[in-house]
């Protein structure tokens, strides 16, 4: 078995000094805290000097696959018998780890991350996550730092369709009893600095004491009033990375006692008023239906640098507009903005307030016609200081339908072994390249663009007019360009070729160029 | 912050093989091994860096120097989380450029992070430790690591019964 090393003592013995066998235990552990937890247990086999070394390993994390357990009805049916779940290898494996580490206890250094994801939580396995939070959380001093992340769940946090916005918004599962109940301890452990908890129930003691709380993720907290949530969060004085998932009973959020840096909240449909402190805030992320007017406040003099915002359901309408306005001013200030724009037509920009200090713009979502190419004109109108641009181009609703009806075409020619000129069709369409009417590139002459941008981006770029009519119209008149990247959606190779000549013909500048 | 702002106040890094390296101050105090000594006023001389020799310090500096301006004044309290996205995305890219470097290199810049205790680096040493061995068997593994199999056979049966829940 050994044969290979021992063949060469030689090099093994000159090249000692640099072998990872020598570092410390506490350095091995760091370093294969980094795999999975059972890839971690196997180190073991690998020499002696390995043996013990799982009990230097300070993380454990193990999870699911999203859908795993959907559709598992024959494991169901057997594992019922026995009232176990089936989640048996995710159970065994962390259990399993968690009592290994104790062999040596000596030699074992305290868990600093503990990580678990159910795809779907039974109430069958309470028994096996309260023995595992008691094990994690028993004797911990405040200065072993400890992150936790559980998950019950895996899946969408937002149930409206991201594409068309349907006005039917499914019932979630908020109101329904089960979710697994968290130990009351968890909320009075000094260790712990990172806090990420999904689909479960809080059960708050009287007291929380978490002074040493820096990061807390909230998703889809079941069965708690509001209060809880926002208890919990004015119990951790020395918070500074807060984010709300999907908490449907949250209403009202107060945070002004804390130096937030960072905010996110995604699809709290039912939030109606954000109150946050805002003067230490670098990032602010949001995520829902355009907002009411009232409900972000930022209240200090904020100094935002980066921000996201995308929404899951847009209505074309002229409140709607203006306010998607009052939101973008309370943004304006910032340096960096990521915005999905799918459903957004150019009438939302029709009067946008200026982003002086913007240096940094992603835009993603689909390019549909040639009203998003008048949207991100009027954006870029708006950004005189603009230096970076980069696209994120999404598959268009349409696209994704025909995509779809191709592969079934591959699946029945692959099942009959018919031919369908699929590929020749797509050649074909590339050799019309040279018919694209651009339409007057002066019209995109903008100030930014003349004077500032120095790198444009374009991931997803594909053979489609309106693609090429975007990227003709920005390279032409980017005078100043210094850095492009263009990546290509997986395609024939000849029409990438197309693709990339024709993009060179329009550029002005002389930038490093990357082509994918 | 101040610090800097203050004219920009210097430290000298002292390597065993006599080499000296001049650094800011903010960029020292990356290293929370030296913030502490900056902190508890053991600076004020050149701070001898024992066991890590001139290449590897000033690859390390190299590494503090770029990730100086996106960590804030706290410290370790600005983890990558709170950096703006865009500006982390060009550090991930930096970073893979980085640690392009052998693997007698690689473990010589995981015990320099650790004895400096510089969280970022020791995690992308460590990662890309890891990324190099994951998903090989356990002989692919040990050659790369250039570890001996010195278990006997029997034995080698014992340990993966006691840790047969890693192989299930």
């Amino acid at each position: 078995m050994a044969s290979p090393s021992r063949k060469k003592p030689s090099s093994s013995s000159s090249g000692r000094r640099d072998r990872i066998s020598d570092l410390p235990d506490d350095l091995l552990g760091h370093v294969l805290s980094f795999l999975p937890t059972k890839e971690a247990g196997r180190a073991a086999m690998l020499g002696r000097r390995w043996r013990d070394i799982f009990c230097s390993v300070h993380t454990i994390s193990s999870e699911e696959r999203e859908g795993q357990r959907a559709g598992d009805w024959d494991t169901y049916f057997y594992e019922a018998q026995e009232r176990r779940s089936c989640s048996t290898a995710l159970l065994q494996s962390i259990s399993a780890a968690l009592l290994h580490r104790r062999r040596r206890p000596g030699l074992m250094v305290p868990l600093r991350s503990f990580r678990f994801a159910f795809d779907s939580y039974h109430g069958w396995d309470k028994g096996a996550v309260d023995q595992w939070l008691f094990e994690v959380l028993r004797q911990r001093t405040q200065d072993q730092e400890l992150h936790l992340d559980l998950r019950f769940f895996i899946g969408p946090i937002c149930a409206r369709g991201s594409v068309n916005g349907d006005d039917e918004e499914k019932e979630s599962n908020d109101n329904k009893s089960w979710g697994h109940v968290l130990p009351r301890t968890l909320f009075s452990c000094r260790a712990v600095r990172t806090m990420c908890l999904s689909y479960c129930k809080l059960n708050l003691p009287e007291v929380v004491d978490l002074p040493f709380l820096e990061t807390l993720r909230l998703t889809s907290i079941r069965g708690d009033s509001e209060e809880t949530i926002q208890k919990l969060i004015w119990s951790c004085p020395r918070l500074a990375d807060l984010t709300l998932e999907a908490n449907n009973r949250l209403k009202k959020l107060t945070v002004l006692d804390k130096r937030l840096r960072r905010f996110a909240l995604r699809c709290c449909h039912n939030v109606t008023q954000v109150s946050i402190d805002a003067s230490t805030l670098r990032c602010l992320e949001y995520s829902g239906s355009v907002p009411e007017e009232s409900l972000m406040s930022l209240r200090g003099s904020p100094a935002v640098s980066s921000c996201t915002i995308r929404f899951c359901k847009v209505r074309s309408n002229e409140s709607e507009f203006v306010r998607f306005r009052k939101l973008l001013e309370i943004v304006s200030d910032s340096k960096h903005l990521h915005l999905h724009h799918r459903g957004l037509g150019s009438e939302f920009f029709t009067v946008s307030p200026l982003f002086a200090n913007l240096t940094r713009l992603e835009l993603q979502g689909p390019i549909e016609n040639s009203d998003t190419v008048d949207t991100v004109k009027r954006i870029l109108e708006q950004t005189p200081n603009l230096e970076v641009l980069s696209l994120y181009m999404e598959e268009r609703q349409q696209d994704v339908e025909k995509r779809r009806r191709r592969e079934e075409k591959i699946r029945y020619r692959q099942l009959y072994g018919r031919v369908v000129g699929d590929d020749q069709e797509e050649y074909d369409r590339s050799v019309d390249l040279c018919n694209l009417r651009v339409p007057d590139s002066s019209c995109f002459s903008l100030p930014c663009l003349r004077r500032r941008l120095k790198e444009i981006n374009m991931v997803n770029y594909q053979c489609d007019v309106q693609h090429r009519v975007l990227a003709s119209l920005l390279f032409r008149n980017a005078l100043v360009l210094e850095r492009m990247c263009v990546v290509f959606v997986k395609g024939l190779f000849a029409v990438q070729v197309e693709l990339r000549k024709e993009i060179e013909s329009w550029v002005v500048a002389k930038p490093d160029k990357s082509f994918m | 912050m101040a610090t800097r702002e203050a004219g920009k106040k210097m430290i000298m890094l002292k390597s065993p093989d006599g080499m000296e390296f001049e650094v800011e101050e903010a960029v020292a105090m990356e290293s929370q091994t030296i913030r502490k000594m900056i902190e508890d006023d053991c600076a004020d001389t050149a701070i001898l860096i024992p066991n890590i020799n001139s290449k590897i310090l000033s690859r390390v500096i190299e590494y503090c120097n770029k990730h100086v301006p996106t960590t804030g004044a706290t410290g370790a309290a600005a983890s990558d989380t709170v950096a703006p996205a865009a500006l982390a995305e060009d550090l991930k890219i930096w970073d893979a450029e980085f640690i392009k470097v052998n693997r007698a290199t690689r473990f010589n810049l995981i015990q320099a992070a650790s004895y400096l205790n510089i969280k970022g680096l020791l995690d992308l040493t460590s990662q890309t430790t890891i990324d190099t061995i994951s998903d090989n068997s356990l002989e692919e593994i040990r050659s790369f690591l250039s570890t001996k199999n010195d278990y006997l056979p029997e034995e080698e049966q014992t340990i993966r019964r006691e840790n047969q829940w890693a192989f299930q």
